[in-house]
């Protein structure tokens, strides 16, 4: 059975906490709706949400008292998971206020309900990979759930660390590239699987920060038996709610995959290619016998004086040698080189893939 | 009286097979064609055959086992392989120094080929 994230909404404005209700739940969230402070805080310890919504002008109390009710009473100790979201209007709120008040993040009013579900989102995933030291637990509600299939259902590589390069989380493939086990992966710093080493990271740091991403750049990764791996690593920064850097999302693609995909690609059209030239060869040598062989007999026979006759006989024998020679040039490829026969037509280059 | 020598040729083009017959008739050779293994093989069996040229690939049998067997049974008889498929020039021949089987290049140049069979049955007096 699968859980949805359960999202607690204390806003005393009923139209706007009905119109939130409906689009949470539409997009598969389990929404509760309070319309004061005491009755968020009973909702609280009754439901046990993942996120809860504060609205900054609740009738009974403030965003602030009611923060302060939660750090404070002893039944909130164990809830630490929880999510606390500001609603505000007062749009000098900055990251410093929220966390002196104690809450994670703020939305600013008035908001899209599109807004809220991303905001939601963003709200999950940070939490995700600020937990992501500990390998996520079976009973992790649905969105953790769906997040952490869709990574290890990926056939390339993908990890994550933190601002200083140690690895936080990877995935199965990470795994099976590295030969690591998680628990031996995780805490490693990127440095170790570089194969210069802190110069390396550096370098790679220095472009993420410069043009914010770091694209298809090939290098070598260390196993976990110091074997090198030929690698496209693709980094970028992950950034909380509110910009700040928290780490670095990492792909890598087994560019020696490719290599032995492409080489043995090679090696099958090279094979079709040979066995079409013994077939060309069989086809076309056989008929070539009696051709050849006829003309020579002609050009002894002392009857044929005409010299135009001889000279016919002789271009006979001189083609049938080409398309001989021909054959065999195909027989003796190794490396197939195309060249263009026509405009959009191509053609093997017999005498640069011999 | 000087013995006549005994050629076979195997290959299962009859027009291939024609042009070595053309090829040989005038001389006094003793001519046998076959355009299968055990054709061949039967005929090896009946005549002591001293020179036999066959195809690589024969309908029933490689011409390259055919050979072998002549060699294990013929010790005596001169093995010529022929294929469209050797990477020979035009009149080249090459010989495996090992067993002593000749290979020759399709399509072959007639005087090449006589000129083989008149050197090599002569060394074999």
């Amino acid at each position: 059975m699968k859980y949805p994230q359960k999202v607690l909404y204390i806003d005393n404005d009923n139209t706007q906490s009905n119109t939130v209700k409906k689009a949470l739940t539409d997009s598969s969230f389990f929404c509760i709706l309070s319309e004061s402070g005491e009755a968020g805080l009973k909702n609280i310890l009754k439901n046990r949400p993942d996120i809860v919504f504060v609205n900054d002008s609740l009738p009974d109390m403030n965003a602030d008292l009611f923060i302060k009710k939660i750090k404070t009473q002893p039944e909130f100790k164990n809830l630490k998971s929880i999510s606390y979201i500001l609603i505000s209007s007062d749009h000098k709120i900055n990251s410093s206020t929220l966390n002196k008040l104690g809450y994670h993040s703020c939305l600013k009013k008035p908001f899209e309900t599109s807004e809220l579900i991303n905001f939601i989102n963003n709200i999950l995933t940070t939490k995700y990979f600020s937990n992501s030291s500990k390998k996520l637990k079976p009973s992790t509600p649905n969105g953790k759930r769906f997040l952490e299939s869709i990574l290890e259902s990926s056939v390339e590589s993908i990890f994550t660390t933190d601002k200083k390069g140690y690895i936080t989380y990877c995935n199965k493939a990470c795994l099976k590239l590295f030969k690591y086990k998680f628990e031996e992966f995780v805490g490693i710093n990127i440095c170790e699987l570089l194969n210069n080493g802190s110069t390396e990271l550096l370098r790679i740091l220095n472009t993420i920060k410069t043009v914010g991403k770091l694209t298809n750049y090939k290098t070598e990764l260390m196993q976990k038996n110091k074997e090198k791996i030929p690698v496209s690593l693709f980094m970028s920064q992950m950034k909380d709610i509110d910009n700040n850097i928290i780490g670095y999302l990492a792909l890598t693609m087994n560019q020696h995959e490719d290599l032995n995909k492409s080489s043995s690609q090679r090696s099958e059209k090279l094979a079709i290619i040979l066995e079409t030239a013994i077939t060309v060869n069989h086809a076309i040598n056989n008929p070539l016998v009696p051709i050849l062989g006829h003309a020579q007999f002609l050009l002894q026979d002392e009857r044929i004086v005409d010299e135009d006759i001889r000279k016919r006989l002789n271009i006979i024998i001189n083609n049938a040698l080409r398309i001989k020679n021909i054959t065999q040039k195909l027989t003796r490829i190794s490396k197939p080189v195309s060249k263009e026969y026509i405009k959009g037509t191509k053609m093997l280059d017999l005498d640069a893939s011999i | 009286m000087k013995k006549v020598k005994t050629l076979l040729f195997v290959d299962d083009e009859k027009e291939i097979l024609d042009i070595l017959v053309d090829l040989f008739k005038d001389e006094e050779y003793e001519l046998h064609t076959a355009t299968k293994a055990e054709e061949a093989r039967s005929i090896m069996k009946k005549h002591k055959v001293d020179f036999v040229l066959s195809d690589l690939k024969l309908p029933d049998d490689s011409g390259s086992d055919l050979l072998t067997d002549i060699r294990n049974n013929n010790p005596g008889t001169i093995r010529v392989l022929t294929s469209g498929y050797l990477d020979l020039k035009f009149g080249n021949i090459s010989e495996n120094k090992e067993d002593g089987t000749l290979y020759l290049s399709k399509p072959w140049d007639l005087f090449t080929l006589k000129q083989l069979v008149e050197e090599r049955l002569e060394k074999s007096l």
